[in-house]
């Protein structure tokens, strides 16, 4: 017996499918399925009805016709995990992906009718999923040591873990230990976060690995296998003492990338007093190799033969707070190749008391101080050409410098240049005021062009209080840059398989009741990999990953749920095909029967499209479950799209969509599968055999597998099912593949209105 | 399904067992029931079923009802399905076209492309046509799918409309046809006029470039125990490149293993291993098929190559039989890496679905029910069978329940079944168990109806000889049959299992009947079960035997010998006795022909189990022996029945003379 609790949701259900009625006609529709619905499912007395139903009508499973499973699908998880298997239900996503994208009432309500009849299809088959307990190692993984790793390793060993760092750069400490004061206090950088590095530097309890890379992350939740390459210092750090007479003899002078330019440096070189490890590096690219260091280095240090080295850690749970960068906009509009374009990061490196011209402005073509300073907020940012999104915090530490330099040099003429000035915050639009009562220009505009004039330069921008358009000169210009993921950030994506959005900063699983944790278990992410974010921001979520990481190590074991997937040792030939297959190495060909190791799969169920025999299946997805929901769905409605959605993008994009209360036609059904990789050519024939007008995959975008190469996969069994289909004289066009993102609803609809073109 | 009736007339006259001993096949387990999946329908055992049963059909309704899933993911039986549903473009990318003749080139393009190896199977029928081209004939090329896979994976009444559609585009004409699955499906299902590419060719004489191919030839069974179609390829191969034959060829040919896409495991690629170090010890390079699946299923060891457990395997190419045809001619290249197949992109066609309920009785016959309950349940045919498929098992636990089920049962069982149910034993006597109680007994004497209610002389034998060794055994009252006759029509025995469970469990148990002794050990759980030629094989030093001058053949009884390969033990005994002349029947052991009584084919079909009793009493006969000896009461009565001139003992009958007691 199955029992279907649909929800009204209060009206964002019942307001635009007729509950009542869906209630009813499942009660009669077949003697083993019985409907029940409520105001808010997820509510106590809603989840309380679930379980009293289960106990009272012995229920085998439970179809739960609510919101997406993204949302409440824990909550239904653990109510019904109360009463039996936790995983003997199914869920019709009938708000998101009915309700909300369906304005005729009568037409949502025959397309829920169809979502319930395949998920209860799918229910039928539901299996006890069963756990397993397995060891976990308290040591923690902090990728990057700015200022979001720093704080979180400190609340890390504070609570007794042991943190490995690992820092592409030759210090921790980041972009705030770069900058001169921070707002809205004014305090100097680095006189507050000296101390942190300091503390990070003595702590018995981090390893600290400068230099160094983290190449590749295997194993499992709890216990992940990380291979760190460390790239040659060419100097032994443990003999080095950070003494200086290597910088002082050496005779190279190159620009020092950790001025962004604005300074030089010597080929051996250390880029700030407090770096931690306080040693010095000889860069490469520069050195000459004239051997001076090595003959003036008392210690022996000088190692240039240094090779880099890679090594093996065992960690229990990662944190990524590999940060961003600013965009390059040389050689654009905003003509930053020109000496006198600078951004502010550079402004920064200028104005640190440290810095080349021990903090007083001076412009890099000619050292003089400027008459007319402009700032260009919104460069590269909130444009389509460049950065869609806004950067958050460049309003605020512009009108920063604008005020630092304006108090400084009354005389000075400065100019903000904006669309409009984002100061959300806490004394935020006081710190605003004040600049502008400082006597600082603030121009509503967005810079066209900046046309250089010999060392000058001429903005152009319209003043949109005044609707005139305005030509300015200024003879040195600050760019606030937009933010971007860094370098390290893309990389992680990649090596730890953590799913990034379109704007390639990495993705929580819940952007606002799970901002830290990944998709993968063991995973956290904070600070400026996450998105543009000011300091305290950064420190928050350090705080909170430290938080969640020491709780999910508080036991020496963690449960795992066997979602996994399952060979069937009769019908396995061992031939291999599957765990060629896998890039998680997940299953083990070794014994008599091949096996999957259950803590190392991830459960995608690649494996399970390509077994000749169909021994292995992927046990919360099997071959047979989707196959009986889309028999259930074209039952009740034959002239469906079947859509095969990826829980990590497509099936996201959907859910956006209807969040955007955009239009789907109702004849498009979607059917989740956990990666598109997991769809098997004969997911895209059967529902044609069923009279199924179309079918697609929603995949990830290419490059952004959760699965590494699910979405590759499937792009090449899609091609190879159009082509049957053409041969058999179905025709091809009627299968399709689209890519998107998690966050690109808009594609979705895009791809659902063209499916419902081609398939007229 | 007018396919095979003519056949079952023929067997209906006269049964006739096959003259020669088919090879017996070792492998690595036994496959299951159940899932009516493991049946490549190579129809291997039709060699050696005493019964000429057409088994292939009964697998083929079996898979009706459980509609199991086919490898690679289901997705050529849903192809096959669809196929049915459109039009399937014209693909070939080569060859002049006209109207000849016509041409059937099968589905090849569609495994090419859905198989993702890189693969170019299609060749074969690029070859055929330009070999049909270049012997003078353009051809018109009729594509389509036969719809084997659905006919052979049970998808039935898809296949009707398959077949309804395909049938209006053959009608009228001759087809040159080289798969053999499209060969065997139009030729015997469509009733259609096809040649063979094979026979065609040969017919028109070709002149052959001899090539330096060193080949051999892979029997596919459509082709050849479907349709007795052996020379004709192997004539081309002759002429056409370096021949020589493997080891089980012809009518003995092994199967490729895999049919309709369902059966593919581990026993199946066993069997295509096997195969395939068959021919690579005939030193030859290619083996060549002319079928488009054999080819599919040999070659897909080269996908798992990278395996320590297959190394020996490489090196052998798989080749389609036109193939060579085509090179011998000069206007084919197999080696060429261009694919034969072109597909374009089109508008295509939207399906309605097909709603058909499922209904058996659509494809219940007089020959079906025929078919069904000729069964002797002997056993031969899983011998024989490559992945030792439990043909008999199917028939007993799938087939005949289904058919009993809706009433189709032969009156005789049906009143079996219910004189059991009255009175506990299949003969209907009233006057219960001769039951010797003794709670404190060690064993259970377990005596079975038939050596209860009609042979006697077995019961007293048994219990003569178990007081004579002294063993201390009881017969509990409350013992009905132990079901073997309801098993083996297809009807329910629960309720006797039930019944015997009460009164059986703890005890080890002794019983003299094969039937008893196999139901016990195989559909009861957890009996200690001991055959009594086991008890007196351990004592025969205990029993004083006398000399016996006879000269005796020993009959295996199905149940015990094929089911538990229980040969050697009664034949020990019986040369245990001084003076006893042991005579082999032609076929014994493994091979032994049953009696012709089991699976209920004595009561309903009493002809039938007296032409095969009449057959193996004519052989005793002919060798001119003084009694036949066996080990099953059932057995015993039904030899016994049909021959007068030469007595049946059971084993414990013959140990009696020899002890000079008179049972």
């Amino acid at each position: 017996m199955i029992g279907v609790f649909i929800c009204f949701c209060g009206q964002n259900i019942g307001g635009y499918i007729n509950v009542p009625e869906l209630t009813d006609y499942f009660n009669n529709w077949r003697d083993d399925v019985v409907a029940f619905n409520t105001t808010f499912l997820c509510s106590e007395i809603g989840q309380d009805l679930i379980k009293d139903k289960i106990e009272e009508l012995n229920l085998d499973a439970v179809v739960v016709a609510s919101c997406s499973p993204k949302h409440h699908g824990g909550i239904f998880q653990n109510c019904i995990g109360q009463k039996m298997n936790q995983y003997r239900w199914e869920f019709a996503n009938i708000r998101e992906q009915c309700a909300w994208v369906t304005p005729n009432k009568k037409n949502a309500t025959e397309k829920a009718k169809a979502i319930i009849a395949g998920a209860i299809e799918k229910a039928m088959l539901m299996n006890d999923i069963g756990s397993t307990r397995v060891p976990v190692t308290k040591d923690v993984l902090i990728i990057g040591g700015g200022i979001a790793g720093m704080h979180g390793s400190l609340e890390l060993t504070d609570k007794g873990f042991h943190v490995h760092m690992v820092e592409k750069k030759e210090t921790i400490g980041g972009h705030m230990v770069q900058f001169d004061r921070v707002f809205p206090t004014d305090d100097c950088a680095m006189c507050t976060s000296s101390p942190i590095l300091a503390e990070v530097a003595m702590d018995p309890l981090i390893d600290i690995y400068s230099l160094s890379e983290v190449i590749e992350v295997k194993g499992r939740p709890g216990e992940y296998r990380v291979t760190i390459r460390r790239n040659p210092r060419y100097i032994d750090e443990s003999k080095c003492t950070a003494c200086g007479d290597c910088t002082t003899h050496c005779p190279v002078e190159a620009w020092s990338e950790w001025h962004y330019g604005m300074a030089t440096r010597a080929a051996t070189y250390k880029p700030l007093a407090q770096a931690v490890p306080l040693k010095n590096r000889i860069e490469k690219e520069s050195c000459i190799r004239c051997g001076t260091c090595e003959n003036v280095c008392k210690a022996n240090a000088i190692m240039y033969d240094q090779q880099p080295e890679e090594f093996e850690i065992t960690v229990g749970a990662i944190m990524i707070s590999t940060g961003y960068d600013i965009l390059d906009l040389s050689n654009t509009e905003y003509h930053q190749e020109h000496p006198n374009v600078i951004s502010h990061l550079q402004l920064e490196a200028i104005k640190v008391p440290s810095g080349p011209t021990a903090g007083e402005i001076l412009r890099p073509s000619d050292g003089k101080m400027p008459k007319h300073l402009v700032f260009v907020l919104c460069a590269g940012s909130r444009d389509r050409r460049h950065n869609v999104y806004c950067s958050k915090v460049c309003c605020m530490y512009t009108t920063k410098n604008a005020r630092l330099i304006k108090s400084e040099h009354p005389e000075m003429k400065i100019t903000i240049c904006y669309i409009d000035v984002r100061a959300a915050g806490r004394g935020y639009e006081e710190y605003f005021d004040k600049a502008r009562e400082m006597g600082i220009n603030y121009v509503r505009g967005n810079v066209s062009e900046i046309v250089p004039n010999g060392e000058d330069l001429i903005l152009r921008v319209e003043d949109t209080f005044t609707g005139e358009p305005l030509e300015m000169e200024a003879d040195l210009v600050v760019l606030s840059s937009g933010m971007i993921p860094s370098q390290g950030t893309r990389d992680m994506s990649e090596v730890i398989h953590v799913v990034s959005g379109a704007d390639k900063f990495l993705a929580p699983v819940h952007v606002k009741i799970a901002p830290v944790d990944t998709a993968n278990t063991g995973v956290y992410i904070a600070g400026t990999v996450e998105a543009p974010k000011p300091i305290q921001e950064c420190i928050t979520d350090a705080g909170l990953v430290a938080s969640r990481i020491s709780t999910f190590l508080k036991d020496p074991e963690i449960e795992i749920d066997l979602k996994t997937s399952k060979i069937n040792p009769e019908i396995c030939i061992k031939c291999g095909t599957c765990a060629d297959n896998c890039v998680y190495d997940a299953i083990d060909t070794t014994g008599e029967d091949f096996k999957v190791q259950d803590v190392s799969c991830q459960a995608c169920g690649k494996c399970s499209v390509v077994c000749p025999t169909g021994a292995i299946d992927l046990q919360l997805f099997t071959e047979d479950q989707l196959i009986k929901q889309v028999d259930g769905i074209l039952a009740e409605d034959k002239d469906s799209i079947i859509g095969f959605c990826c829980y990590q993008c497509g099936y996201n994009a959907a859910d956006l969509a209807g969040t955007a209360k955009a239009f789907i036609d109702p004849k498009i059904k979607v059917v989740l599968v956990p990666c598109s990789g997991r769809v098997t050519i004969q997911h895209m024939l059967y529902p044609f055999f069923k009279g199924a007008k179309g079918v697609f995959v929603a995949a990830c975008l290419e490059g952004q597998c959760h699965y590494i190469d699910g979405n590759l996969q499937a792009k090449e069994k899609v091609k190879l099912a159009k082509k049957s289909l053409d041969l058999m004289g179905i025709g091809g066009r009627k299968l399709n593949l689209f890519n998107m993102s998690s966050a690109e609803g808009p594609k979705f609809v895009a791809a659902s209105k063209r499916m419902v073109e081609i398939c007229q | 399904m007018s396919v095979d009736n003519s056949k079952v007339k023929e067997a209906k006259e006269a049964p006739k067992a096959p003259e020669e001993e088919i090879k017996p096949i070792k492998v690595a387990g036994e496959c299951e029931i159940g899932t009516v999946l493991d049946c490549a329908t190579c129809k291997r055992c039709s060699l050696v079923c005493p019964t000429e049963l057409n088994l292939e059909k009964v697998v083929r309704i079996s898979r009706y009802l459980k509609d199991p899933k086919g490898s690679h993911r289901n997705v050529f039986k849903v192809t096959s399905k669809l196929a049915g549903m459109a039009e399937t473009q014209s693909w070939l990318k080569k060859g002049e076209t006209g109207t000849d003749i016509a041409y059937f080139p099968g589905c090849s393009a569609l495994f090419d492309i859905l198989l993702q190896r890189d693969t170019n199977y299609s060749g074969a029928a690029e070859a055929a046509v330009l070999s049909l081209n270049k012997l003078g004939f353009k051809p018109e090329i009729i594509y389509g799918c036969c719809g084997h896979d659905l006919y052979y994976s049970g998808a039935l009444d898809e296949f009707e409309i398959v077949k309804k559609e395909l049938s209006k585009k053959l009608e009228g004409k001759k087809i040159v046809v080289g798969c053999g699955e499209c060969y065997h499906m139009l030729k015997n299902v469509y009733n259609a006029d096809v040649i063979t590419f094979a026979e065609f060719v040969f017919e028109q004489h070709p002149k052959f470039e001899k090539t330096d191919l060193k080949t051999t030839y892979h029997d596919p069974c459509r082709l050849g125990r479907y349709n007795e179609i052996y020379d004709a390829p192997r004539e081309l191969l002759k002429k056409a490149s370096d021949f020589r034959e493997m080891e089980n060829i012809r009518e003995e040919a092994i199967c490729c293993s895999v049919s309709a896409w369902l059966n593919c495991n581990k026993h199946a690629r066993e069997v295509r291993f096997n195969r395939i170090r068959e021919a690579k010890a005939t030193g030859a390079d290619y083996i060549v098929t002319a079928c488009n699946k054999c080819s599919i299923h040999l070659d897909c060891v080269h996908y798992e190559l990278n395996k320590e457990e297959v190394k020996d395997l490489e090196g052998i190419k798989i080749i389609g039989l036109e193939e060579v045809v085509g090179y011998a001619l000069g206007v084919y290249d197999p080696f060429k890496e261009e694919k034969s197949y072109e597909v374009s992109e089109i508008k295509g066609k939207f399906l309605e679905p097909i709603t058909i309920e499922k209904d058996l009785e659509r494809y219940i016959d007089e020959d079906l029910i025929e078919q069904a309950f000729r069964c002797t349940s002997c056993k031969n045919c899983t011998i024989v069978c490559p992945v030792h498929y439990d043909t008999p098992g199917l028939m007993m636990e799938v087939f005949r329940p289904e058919l009993v089920k809706r009433g189709y049962a032969p009156e005789k069982h049906t009143k079996i079944a219910s004189v059991l149910k009255k009175t506990g034993n299949a003969f209907g006597v009233e006057t219960g168990v001769k039951s010797k109680v003794n709670p404190k007994a060690k064993y259970i004497y377990f005596p079975g109806c038939v050596a209860q209610y009609r042979r006697d002389d077995v019961f007293q034998a048994t219990v003569k000889i178990l007081d004579l060794l002294g063993v201390d055994y009881e017969i509990p009252e409350g013992l009905v049959c132990c079901g073997s006759v309801l098993k083996r029509t297809g009807h329910p025995m629960d309720f006797l299992i039930e019944q015997n469970m009460k009164v059986l469990k703890g005890k080890p148990i002794i019983t003299s009947c094969s039937g008893c002794y196999a139901t016990l050990k195989k559909d009861y759980e957890g009996l200690d079960v001991h055959h009594i030629t086991d008890i007196i094989k351990e004592n025969i030093g205990k029993l004083p035997l006398k000399e016996v001058k006879k000269k005796v053949m020993y009959h295996d009884p199905c149940h015990l010998g094929r089911k538990f390969s229980y040969y050697d033990v009664p034949r020990e005994i019986i040369k245990a006795i001084p003076g006893i002349e042991l005579v082999p029947f032609d076929k014994e052991k493994e091979n032994a022909q049953c009696c012709g009584a089991g699976g209920g084919v004595k009561s309903a079909k009493p002809d039938l189990a007296n032409d095969l009793a009449k057959k193996k009493m004519e052989e005793a006969k002919g060798k001119d022996v003084d009694m036949v000896v066996s080990s099953c009461p059932f057995c015993e009565l039904n030899l016994a029945d049909n021959c007068e001139d030469i007595p049946v003992v059971d084993i414990l009958n013959l140990i009696m003379e020899s002890l000079g007691v008179k049972a």
